[in-house]
């Protein structure tokens, strides 16, 4: 076989070739020396990928861009307004005060077209409550990581992320994607409305970046919200020593990186 | 319940008795394995490409193609930046059926060589001056790649360049780098052979493979 080309090797990473096609190129990645540096050099860009702040033109349309651009003119007119004699101050804009428990909303995933749903990477400790995303769009500030846990969800023939504030039914299929931040395992476990910890599955980390869990999720028919944890750690957790560190208020787990997200079900 | 129902028995079977039953059950889907991983397909967003989800994911694919080709970091940031911004020009061309990797893969290619031939034309900012990067993730060696780009191409046409890239720097088979340019595997090993006929001088040895 010759060498892999550059192109299957990202695709091998990004999990995006066909079952046999993957374990063939598996195969002679394990034995090619070549090919292992180019895919540690592909790792090496990842990571100063992950570490350069993603451009604003990215992030934001065009036509938000040319709307931001003319904030400082409509800013100069209304003080100009204010000014005039007899002008009446205008009301106050309604202030945006977060929920006792909740984060307060700071990356507009919405505005910003960033159909991510809730992610919330935080080390842990976590907030008080888990984060619901699908009450509060969260923002992502200019220079904030980019979220270590995403959920996706089958639409027709493709997969699409959960956009912010979005209620899934009965019989959708979840896929949980995560970046292991070069930890060695990657533990998924979940909370439901009631405080019940389901820990799903412990997996040996792979490459860097974002990777899809081996496995999907249905969604049955109960409602109520669902948070989502991924638990990055250099040692396997025990699982029962998560379940009680998801259990608590605030979530506390000593040696792991905890990531969550929350789905809402209606 | 759900079409869950018929589905091997999730980790909340494991419950011990006693406990609350969940609100929200999921279950593990047997469609999905190692075996099978999840088809990923172009993020959209309300039948349009998601960019930022796509320069979530492939963003490093992207950097890395634009600093092999172009071999500057300034000028593949700087590439990578205008790739994605060039999506929405090119989304009708996005044919559902191929991944995005292999879309934002010939993107970046396409964008990359243009750079560099205005950049080849500019005399004030000579590539021959500019540092090559210590390692790379091509299948060829940084002077190689600098030797194809920066000398041996001048006079071929951008079609044919693209072959020689895909094929030499890429490591892509014929057939591979054809489907990359729409062409046959046959034509793409025509045209690579055609291009090293016209070396006046030998052929570097890592082209003999052709």
């Amino acid at each position: 076989m010759t060498h892999l080309s550059t192109l299957k090797l990202h695709q091998l990473r990004l999990g995006e070739l066909p079952g046999d096609e993957a374990a063939r190129c598996q195969a002679h990645l394990d034995a090619c020396a070549l090919c292992q540096a180019r895919h540690g050099h592909q790792a090496e860009v990842r990571r100063e990928f992950e570490a350069m702040p993603v451009p604003l033109a990215i992030v934001r349309p065009r036509w938000q861009r040319v709307a931001l651009g003319a904030m400082p003119l409509l800013a100069a007119a209304l003080v100009l307004f204010a000014l005039l004699p007899g002008a009446t101050p205008p009301a106050s804009a309604p202030v945006d005060e977060a929920a006792p428990g909740e984060l307060p909303a700071r990356v507009d995933a919405a505005v910003d077209g960033d159909p991510v749903a809730t992610p919330e990477a935080v080390a842990a400790p976590e907030p008080a409550a888990p984060t619901s995303a699908s009450k509060k769009p969260t923002t992502r500030t200019k220079g904030a990581s980019i979220p270590r846990l995403e959920a996706w969800v089958e639409a027709g023939e493709s997969e699409r992320p959960v956009y912010p504030g979005e209620s899934l039914g009965a019989g959708a299929r979840v896929q949980l994607r995560y970046d292991a931040l070069g930890k060695n395992f990657v533990t998924l476990a979940g909370r439901d409305s009631n405080g019940v910890v389901e820990v799903y599955a412990t997996i040996a980390a792979g490459a860097r970046g974002l990777q899809s869990a081996p496995f999907a999720f249905t969604l049955d028919d109960s409602k109520g919200e669902q948070a989502f944890f991924a638990l990055l750690s250099d040692t396997r957790l025990d699982p029962e020593a998560v379940k009680t560190a998801l259990s608590s208020n605030p979530v506390r787990m000593d040696g792991a990186i905890v990531t969550s997200l929350v789905l809402r079900k209606d | 319940m759900s079409a869950g129902a018929s589905m091997p028995p999730s980790p909340a079977a494991a419950q011990p008795p006693g406990e609350p039953r969940p609100a929200l059950r999921l279950l593990p889907s047997p469609r999905e394995s190692r075996d099978h991983p999840v088809r990923s397909s172009a993020p959209t967003v309300h039948g349009d490409l998601d960019i930022p989800a796509l320069y979530r994911r492939y963003g490093d694919l992207v950097l890395g193609r634009c600093r092999t080709i172009l071999r500057n970091d300034a000028d593949a940031a700087d590439a990578m930046q205008d790739v994605f911004l060039k999506l929405h020009r090119f989304r009708d061309s996005f044919r559902g059926d191929a991944s995005p990797s292999t879309f934002l893969y010939r993107i970046t290619t396409t964008t990359c060589l243009n750079r560099l031939r205005s950049r080849r034309r500019r005399p004030e900012d000579p590539v021959e001056e500019l540092p090559p990067l210590p390692s790379s993730e091509s299948v060829l060696d940084a002077l190689a790649v600098r030797q194809l780009l920066d000398e041996l191409v001048d006079g071929a046409d951008e079609k044919t360049v693209e072959c020689l890239v895909y094929h030499f720097v890429d490591g892509m088979t014929h057939d591979e780098a054809g489907e990359m340019v729409g062409l046959s595997g046959a034509a793409v090993r025509k045209r690579i052979a055609t291009f090293r006929a016209s070396l006046r001088d030998n052929p570097p040895p890592w082209m003999e493979d052709a």
